[in-house]
């Protein structure tokens, strides 16, 4: 038996259907629970009472698979424009024209990967629907994508099937955008921008796999904005374009690839973030690496993560991606330190106060019960939350060093970083390396399919 | 197949595809309807959100008023599913719930 709130009410039947129970019996809190004074509130929590006892006796029905299509099944017939109504009509786009999916166009994407069609890469939350090469093949069609860019769709869907990076929780109220990060030889051989606007829509590589991601998610695993029911993003965001590294700068610098990082070494390998926000633009200037060290601490972790710091010590997690520009790094690693010591100094120079900690995670979701002094007598975060019970304390704003990512990326003669701040345990970074098809190199030898 | 009316001599027609997946079902969870809450045991599982650590005591003191005997398990015995613990949490629920001789669970809240 579920108690939940009004806003989520349509989403939990799409859940409960996708688990086999359609007629689950939930007791609905009426509105905003975050939002009622005290008496409101007690009334409302004394209406669910009864329908607990009626939800408690009422029986689990299991629900029927719904008829769907089967694998290549031609499911209408139609010119350009009549795919494109037919498509929106049944929310199957991202609201922008799409590339009509036909067999001769997916079997061009099969042939970049030695896995069959028909294999099972996992089931996706919330809709609980298969993630399969052939469907991955599809909506990279429809994205846009060149047929080449098929092992790294693989990755990416692999990475997000990954139960380490919790897919159902990207459908929540904070509405976060994943960023696929790109570290490997394909990037060169692809065509993937890691230079002057790097993060702009505009490379065809960058952004048809930004949009696949959305896509993807948006189809197959079913978050989808009104009038979908699953996509619970208050505000949410546009879809990221792919972010590629500037190898070339990353050796020349002596530091390891963002992915070498992950520890998946220097082949072509796909990580895959949820992006709560983004920072302001981080201008830094000056000689020394202090000057762009704090001015990071200053904007982007003081600044971007100040009201969300609370994601460490509640999920135990918390991932950021912090994109700087060659020139920038250049400075930093000239006076010997690594990717890790930034992220290091991140973790010993951000701080700030325990009671603004707490109300912010109080304000987010009504996490009444967030005490980081009772978290510490539980022994689930550090005893250093606690050094006292003023709310004036001062307390770390990042959770773990090494879960900030650094990506050489962008303008090379310009000094301005970006902070990807992620989310707690939702949509962690995950990290999979891309196989290419044995034929990879004959493959790129074949001429494209006649434009139609 | 949904076929177009009135095709164009001029354009090229597209014959597409299904974009989703198939849709994987759980068994679902089996259980006999409880009717009456005499004598049992009732546990509460908790995401620790959206203020239920205050809705659980109006609840509980309702359904005790309604039926007197039934007993409580509280929610943080079973610890929060809202952590990166929530694996270990969920992996030992059963056993959890079934040493505390649990007969119906609410959990909440979502949204």
């Amino acid at each position: 038996m579920g108690i939940i709130s009004t806003a989520f009410m349509k989403q939990s039947r799409v859940i409960a259907r996708a688990l086999g129970m359609p007629d689950l019996a939930v007791a609905e809190y009426p509105g905003n629970v975050s939002l009622d004074d005290e008496e409101t509130f007690l009334r409302k929590v004394e209406g669910l009472v009864p329908q607990i006892v009626q939800g408690l006796s009422s029986p689990n029905l299991p629900g029927e698979r719904p008829e769907e299509p089967r694998l290549r099944d031609v499911v209408y017939e139609g010119t350009l424009d009549e795919v494109q109504e037919f498509y929106h009509s049944r929310q199957w786009t991202d609201g922008l024209p799409i590339v009509p999916p036909t067999a001769e166009r997916i079997e061009r994407f099969l042939e970049f990967t030695d896995r069959s069609p028909e294999e099972r890469i996992g089931i996706l939350p919330p809709e609980r629907r298969e993630a399969t090469v052939w469907n991955v093949a599809v909506n990279g069609v429809m994205a846009g994508c060149r047929p080449e860019y098929m092992p790294i769709l693989l990755g990416i869907v692999e990475a997000i099937a990954d139960p380490a990076y919790r897919l159902e929780d990207a459908g929540s109220t904070s509405g976060g955008e994943p960023v696929v990060v790109l570290n490997g030889p394909l990037i060169k051989e692809l065509d993937f921008n890691y230079g002057q606007g790097v993060a702009r829509v505009g490379r065809r590589a960058n952004t048809s796999v930004g949009r696949f991601l959305r896509l993807y998610m948006r189809n197959v695993a079913g978050f989808r904005i009104p009038p979908g029911e699953t996509d619970k993003a208050c505000i949410g965001a546009g879809f990221n374009v792919a972010l590629a590294e500037n190898e070339e700068a990353v050796t020349a610098l002596g530091w390891k690839s963002f992915a070498a990082e992950q520890g998946l070494g220097n082949g072509n390998v796909v990580s895959v973030m949820n992006v709560r926000s983004v920072s302001p633009p981080i201008y830094s200037a000056g000689t020394a690496a202090a000057n762009h060290l704090r001015k990071f601490t200053d904007v982007w972790g003081k600044g971007t993560w100040l009201w969300s710091a609370y994601q460490g010590p509640r999920s135990l997690k918390m991932n950021g991606i912090l994109a700087m520009p060659p020139i920038v790094a250049k400075v930093i690693a000239g006076e010997g330190l690594t990717k890790r010591d930034v992220g290091r100094y991140l973790y010993d120079n951000a701080w700030m106060t325990a009671g603004v900690m707490e109300q912010s995670a109080r304000d987010d979701g009504g996490n009444t019960g967030f005490d980081l002094c009772a978290f510490v007598e539980q022994g689930l975060i550090p005893s250093e939350y606690c050094r006292s019970h003023d709310p004036d304390r001062l307390v770390r704003i990042f959770w773990k060093p090494e879960e900030l990512g650094i990506v050489v990326t962008g303008d090379p003669l310009r000094n301005l970083s970006r902070g990807y701040m992620g989310g707690g345990k939702s949509g962690a970074t995950t990290s999979k390396e891309i196989r290419l098809p044995h034929k990879w190199h004959q493959l790129r030898q074949k001429p494209d399919l006649p434009a139609q | 197949m949904v076929k177009r009316d009135g095709k164009s001599d001029r354009e090229p027609l597209f014959e597409v595809v299904w974009p989703l997946g198939r849709t994987f079902l759980e068994a679902p969870i089996s259980g006999a309807p409880i009717s009456d809450l005499k004598g049992k045991v009732v546990g509460a599982l908790s995401n620790h959100l959206f203020q239920f650590d205050q809705m659980l005591p109006v609840i509980n003191k309702g359904l005790e008023e309604r039926f007197p005997g039934v007993s409580f398990v509280d929610h943080k015995v079973f610890g929060s599913f809202h952590t990166s613990r929530e694996v270990q949490v969920f992996a030992n629920l059963p056993q959890l719930l079934r040493s505390h001789g649990c007969n119906a669970v609410i959990i909440g809240v979502g949204g």
